[in-house]
């Protein structure tokens, strides 16, 4: 199962203006594991998130999913192994309808129409939206917009699925639904976020990044029980272990 | 501070901009209706457009009378199509200025003497301005009819289907939703100021410039992260579309008659028959 391995080399990055965002980040994600990516705000979280999926091009070290390295003659297919959520749905959503949308990418691939219905609709089922499929996208709550955004990169059949802050801006049913959604899937999956009790529920393993650099990278449980570790770092213990 | 407040300052009001992305998204709700224009094939209403919109702008600069018939094309899409008038009365009225605009100088540049039924003479000037406008809200009405009874997904798709260049189909697509990103991202500044500014409603110059900087810089952060996010879906420069829709011989005979009709007012100017006919008559 190497297809689902994620491997980041002394991977580091600049902003075009010089702001560092990424140095000599290194790690190893294997098949089907669930990986928190922590840290304070403007730690470097998007940014190693947005390598993955080769939004960007590392400037130094290297990034590979499976046996492929993320690189420009490769993009096709770390893009089909790797499902990116964006945090903004609205980001994500940009076609007139809920079902257009989750066909998109199926359509890029050249999937054909019987099999396209059936696709968006696992996917819409999968992620509990199925009755939203004709509605355009900007007219949706944002727990609908969400669930659908995830849909379009379900309908995609990911072996990796990379979620910035999936459970920004939601309400707390929503979130609860989240963390259940999140829980069903058995794809590898990598988050960045900031909520704490997210990753407790739903990552086995986290990373916390600061100012682009890996300051720890171990057990969920370990790590997010360690006050002085958090707190260097710019987080706090989880809402749960607070008392 | 003395000075800034001494210093006289221009307003504009934001009430308008509200409003226009208000009626882009009626607009946008309108068409997806089911009605018979709705339902027709995309490309019939797309040729008919061009059709419509080549036509009128063929006529000779001082054609008045003669373009009043081609009010009925119009008028049966937004019948047929159930979009009521005031869907697009306020759309062409923020467009307007667009149409002045072109023709503003005509009556001072040009002032050949035109005789007028019923005015009497008149300065060609000022007939050619007003054929300006009257071709304005013509061929404006029936692009926004376009879009309220088709969408843009379909028209885009039409575009394709139609040999059009690929990456037409795909920017008509991108710039219609950059349209709603755009106005989402004033709403929401505007409501930030808006909020900040006690009972003054209107805006100055000034900031009205650098809110729309600001507006335009975040619409192309925004754009640029879309464009991440259909790359990541596999987009290559070309919106792939299902082919739901049928030629039948519905589409064919519609296009006929209107092509036909059109190319009929566009040789007979039939308010002009119709009023020498009627004179005959009566005489």
């Amino acid at each position: 199962m190497s297809h689902h391995l994620v491997i980041c080399r002394d991977l580091s990055f600049s902003y075009p203006d010089g702001t560092p965002a990424l140095d000599r980040v290194s790690f190893l994600i294997t098949h089907g594991e669930s990986v928190a990516i922590v840290g304070a705000n403007g730690a470097g979280k998007s940014t190693l998130l947005l390598h993955l999926a080769g939004v960007f091009l590392p400037q130094s070290g290297s990034v590979q999913v499976g046996d492929v390295k993320v690189e420009k003659a490769h993009l096709n297919e770390v893009r089909r192994t790797v499902g990116f959520v964006f945090q903004n749905p609205d980001d994500q959503l940009f076609m007139p309808t809920v079902f257009d949308d989750v066909a998109f990418g199926p359509r890029n691939l050249g999937t054909t129409e019987p099999g396209i219905e059936a696709r968006v609709m696992a996917a819409l089922n999968e992620v509990g939206a199925a009755h939203l499929r004709n509605r355009p996208p900007y007219h949706l709550s944002g727990g609908e917009k969400r669930s659908v955004s995830i849909a379009t990169v379900l309908a995609l059949n990911p072996g990796i699925l990379v979620l910035d802050e999936p459970t920004s801006n939601l309400d707390p049913v929503n979130r609860r639904k989240m963390i259940r959604l999140l829980n069903q899937f058995t794809h590898t999956r990598i988050l960045a976020t900031h909520d704490l009790d997210l990753v407790l529920d739903v990552c086995t393993r986290v990373l916390i990044l600061n100012q682009g650099r890996i300051t720890a990278d171990g057990e969920v449980q370990t790590v997010l029980r360690n006050k002085d570790l958090l707190e260097r770092n710019g987080l706090e213990l989880p809402l749960r272990f607070q008392n | 501070m003395a000075k800034e407040e001494s210093a006289p300052r221009k307003y504009v009001s934001t009430g308008l901009i509200s409003r226009a992305v208000i009626e882009l998204r009626s607009l946008d709700a309108l068409s997806r209706q089911s009605t018979p224009v709705h339902k027709l094939d995309p490309r019939v209403k797309l040729i008919l457009v061009f059709a419509f919109v080549f036509i009128i702008m063929s006529f000779p600069p001082y054609a008045l009378l003669a373009l009043v018939p081609f009010f009925s094309f119009p008028l049966w899409m937004s019948t047929a199509g159930r979009i009521p008038p005031r869907a697009l009365s306020w759309k062409l009225l923020m467009l307007a200025p667009l149409a002045i605009l072109v023709g503003i100088f005509n009556p001072l540049l040009d002032s050949t003497p035109i005789q007028v039924p019923f005015l009497g003479t008149i300065s060609g000037g000022w007939i050619s301005l007003g054929s300006i406008i009257l071709r304005f809200f013509l061929s404006a009405s029936a692009g926004l009819l376009l879009v309220g009874t088709t969408g843009p997904l379909r028209i885009s798709q039409a575009l394709q289907q139609l040999k059009f260049p690929k990456f037409i189909g795909v920017v008509f697509l991108l710039i219609y939703r950059y349209l709603f990103i755009l106005t989402d991202e004033f709403l929401r500044l505007n409501q930030a100021r808006i909020c900040r500014s006690a009972k003054r409603k209107a805006i100055s110059i000034s900031l009205a410039g650098s809110m729309m900087g600001s507006v335009l810089i975040r619409t192309w952060d925004r754009a640029e992260r879309i464009t991440s996010a259909m790359l990541l879906r596999g987009f290559s420069g070309t919106v792939p579309l299902p082919n739901t829709q049928k030629w039948t011989r519905k589409e064919t005979l519609l296009l006929f008659t209107w092509l036909s009709l059109f190319i009929l007012f566009r040789i007979v100017n039939i308010p002009d028959y119709s009023g020498q006919v009627f004179m005959r008559i009566f005489r």
